[in-house]
């Protein structure tokens, strides 16, 4: 049986030789203590585990894409939570040791207290946060030194998932100094990843309209592609805050609990409980500030750009299109061109001389931070904005099923604009999504690269219904296609592109009439269509 | 295991069991438990519309909420003191998981009737989704029978539980030729269901070999031949006086070990 010994916050040890103060001796012990558990936890399996995990996510989320970097910050925070839960176990692991291996007692002979025993553990977390720092850093140049990168960082958002490390390694500490059984953290990180999911697939189904989601740790940046920064409207900042006043009041809360437990000096003790009061303080406002509604101000710049898009747009000539994007995105025109170029060269030089140039603009499906089921009656190009253009969203990058889905809807669109010109400023395309011109456009799509190739395929294969778009925030801007004509296209993309051309091209008036029908282009081809109802 | 051995093991079974329902530290196998229930309430809740695909994740993720509970339900500090008794360390492990199988029904029974009443027309697979779970409990049980032997006295929940939830995380991570978490109707659901129960015939398998007695380990062959070299002289008389009794050759077997 062992017998609990009450120790005093000064030092057993006081008093020894050396000429050196014992409180210089105990905090050199202390800072000792905190580097030799911040060296095991950093050699924790969990921990090599969990860092494995993070840099496969950041490596898997940033591979192939063209990012948009602020976004790419806020996917730094999903890739570095198992961190933050490896922190949480192995630092209450840490803090349980003595108790698990029966050295509590052996404490008593050296010369650190309690208090400074936790205040040790919750000092050898920052290596682990400076570990998660250098991971953000890395991923966020690797990121930024890709082709087409376009935005700036928001620090705060880069910040949080290293103050969500901070904050587990804290509750990992605060747990051990509470309860003495090593069961009770990962039932607590469970309960916690739970709730995090929960608040956060909360916010991707409401967006602005359930600000108090924001008293989650962790929220996901919203599901479509990235707006302008200034039209994201995160209250980034006052997160961050909000989860550092959560990780100082935990620390805070382990401090003064060590003090308490030890019986330690009343001043310790009024110290630690006002540093906790401070940190409740801070959070309480944070939590406030951030769960405030949007303001008026951002709420109806949103509706603008939503109602007309072109005003937040800038445009410029290059080649045989007006490509026009948000202020800051120009470097993604160099990456869009390849796929343009193909597709008008795809078309006969007297057609293409009568439609060009097309615009190719972006759309983001920004109605959705307005109106998730876009009951107001919002959506993007419904106002004043001009004649109709190939839409292209912000997202973009070499491959993986949403970068393909993206080439295709560019292609696709691009060639539906050549297809079946806009006359006049106004004046809506003929357009039948599931006739001839249909199949012809998509053939042109599909064939200016292999992605837009897949992205079509990919389509068509798994439809939703028998007519199709190439978004998943479509606009109306973007065409819609019949399935039956897209298996048609698919076909037509198997056979030589030569053979197909020269066929295209001599009948170029027929296969693009909005009236010709899917039967009438397979004479022409000499081929079967595929079978299926019309739309 | 020879046959009588087997049968003296069976025997000692109502004996054990007041000990070792004693032994068990129930807390946090029913805290998980109930954490599970709870957490499952609030994210399947009336009037909240909510997606299959989802709602097998919930699913899923109150499986493993639950399974963090057998993790620790082998902790056994005693563990060094006990190994000289005559039910072998594979039965007391045995006799702990069978004593917790009645929660775990009722726990199991409750996440159903939850999904169930809460979503009446959605058909959920419950078999295979039994499967899943006895499966995840296996495991589990495998890491903590594995894990006694790397942590210090016998808990094995200080590896078990962060193992699977590193584990679990990685899974849900697997690419889709070997994923286990699949959606009913996918083409990968019953390829999953294989491995989910390869894994639990893995696992139980693991188990097995981890529970084995310290107190039967066979010593090297030529650790026994010097050692019956040394001990023959003295050994050939008390050996031939008690060959009458079975018991006390099973006593000889253990002083070996």
């Amino acid at each position: 049986m062992t017998t609990a010994i009450e120790h005093d916050d000064r030092s057993p040890a006081a008093g020894s030789p050396g000429g050196v103060p014992a409180g210089a001796r105990s905090r050199r012990s202390m800072l000792a203590l905190a580097a030799v558990e911040s060296g095991r936890l950093l050699r924790h399996p969990a921990v090599l585990a969990a860092t494995a995990l993070s840099v496969w996510l950041l490596w898997r989320w940033g591979r192939g894409t063209a990012p948009v970097l602020h976004y790419a910050d806020i996917a730094t925070q999903v890739p570095l939570a198992p961190l933050a839960g490896a922190a949480l176990l192995a630092t209450n692991l840490a803090v349980l040791r003595p108790h698990r291996d029966g050295a509590v007692d052996l404490y008593g002979a050296t010369r650190l207290s309690l208090a400074r025993r936790t205040l040790a553990h919750l000092l050898s977390v920052l290596p682990l946060v400076a570990l998660g720092g250098i991971l953000v850093v890395a991923d966020l140049a690797w990121l930024a030194s890709m082709p087409g990168s376009v935005g700036t960082p928001h620090l705060a958002e880069a910040a949080t998932g290293l103050a969500l490390i901070a904050l587990g390694g804290c509750l990992g500490v605060l747990l051990g100094r509470l309860v003495r059984s090593v069961a009770l953290a990962p039932l607590v990180l469970v309960a916690l990843a739970f709730g995090s999911l929960t608040l956060a697939e909360l916010q991707i189904g409401g967006h602005d309209q359930r600000p108090w989601t924001w008293l989650g740790t962790l929220l996901r940046a919203p599901p479509f592609d990235p707006p302008p920064a200034a039209l994201l409207g995160r209250p980034a900042t006052w997160h961050l805050v909000y989860l550092l006043g959560i990780g100082v009041a935990l620390a805070a809360l382990a401090l003064w609990r060590s003090l308490a437990q030890a019986r330690a000096r009343r001043r310790a003790q009024v110290a630690a409980a006002m540093v906790l009061v401070a940190a409740l303080a801070a959070t309480a406002a944070a939590a406030v500030v951030q769960t405030r509604p949007t303001s008026s101000a951002l709420a109806e710049r949103r509706l603008a750009v939503v109602r007309n898009p072109a005003a937040e747009l800038v445009c410029q000539r290059r080649g045989p299109a007006n490509y026009c994007v948000f202020a800051g995105f120009e470097p993604q025109i160099d990456l869009w061109e390849p796929t343009v170029r193909a597709v008008v060269a795809a078309v006969p030089p007297a057609a293409a001389a009568r439609a060009l140039p097309v615009t190719v603009a972006h759309r983001v499906g920004l109605h959705r931070l307005i109106d998730e089921d876009v009951n107001l009656g919002v959506q993007e190009g419904q106002g004043p904005s001009g004649p109709m253009v190939a839409p292209v969203g912000t997202a973009w990058g070499r491959d993986g099923p949403l970068f393909e889905l993206a080439h295709a809807r560019l292609a696709a669109s691009v060639a539906a604009r050549l297809v079946a010109p806009t006359r006049g400023d106004g004046e809506e395309p003929q357009w039948t999504p599931c006739n001839a011109q249909a199949v012809v456009a998509l053939w042109l799509g599909g064939q200016a690269s292999p992605q837009a190739a897949e992205g079509i395929s990919q389509a068509v294969t798994d439809p939703f219904s028998e007519i199709l778009v190439f978004s998943h925030d479509p606009v109306l801007d973007d065409p819609q296609w019949g399935v039956r004509a897209g298996r048609f296209a698919l076909t037509l993309l198997d056979r030589p592109r030569d053979q197909v051309t020269q066929t295209l091209w001599r009948n170029w008036d027929l296969v693009t009439a909005p009236e010709t029908t899917i039967e009438r282009l397979g004479e022409v081809l000499g081929m079967q269509p595929p079978s299926g109802a019309d739309c | 295991m020879p046959a009588g051995r087997l049968r003296r093991q069976f025997r000692l079974v109502p004996a054990l069991l007041v000990p070792i329902a004693r032994a068990v530290g129930w807390v946090p196998a029913l805290a998980a438990f109930a954490l599970s229930l709870g957490l499952l309430a609030l994210a399947v809740r009336p009037g909240l519309e909510i997606a299959p695909t989802d709602l097998l994740r919930w699913l899923r993720l109150a499986m493993i909420v639950a399974a963090l509970g057998y993790a620790f339900l082998l902790d056994d500090p005693s563990g060094p003191t006990t190994e000289a008794v005559a039910g072998s360390l594979l039965l007391r492990r045995t006799l702990r998981v069978v004593l917790l199988l009645p929660a775990t029904a009722a726990w199991w029974v409750a996440v159903v009737w939850r999904i169930r009443a809460v979503h009446p027309g959605l058909p959920l697979p419950v078999a295979a989704l039994t499967l899943e779970a006895a499966a995840l409990l296996a495991v589990t049980l495998a890491l903590a029978a594995a894990g006694s032997h790397l942590a210090p006295e016998r808990r094995g929940g200080v590896v078990a539980a962060p193992a699977l939830l590193t584990l679990a995380t990685a899974a849900f991570l697997l690419p889709a030729q070997v994923t286990l978490y699949a959606q009913p109707g996918s083409a990968a659901w019953d390829g999953a269901h294989q491995r989910w129960a390869m894994l639990l015939g893995l696992a139980l398998a693991a188990f097995a070999v981890a529970s084995r007695d310290p107190a039967h380990r066979r010593l090297p062959s030529w650790l026994r031949g010097l050692a019956h070299w040394l001990t023959r002289g003295r050994a050939a008389p008390a050996e031939a006086g008690r060959s009458g009794s079975p018991d006390a050759a099973g006593q000889v077997e253990r002083s070996v070990g």
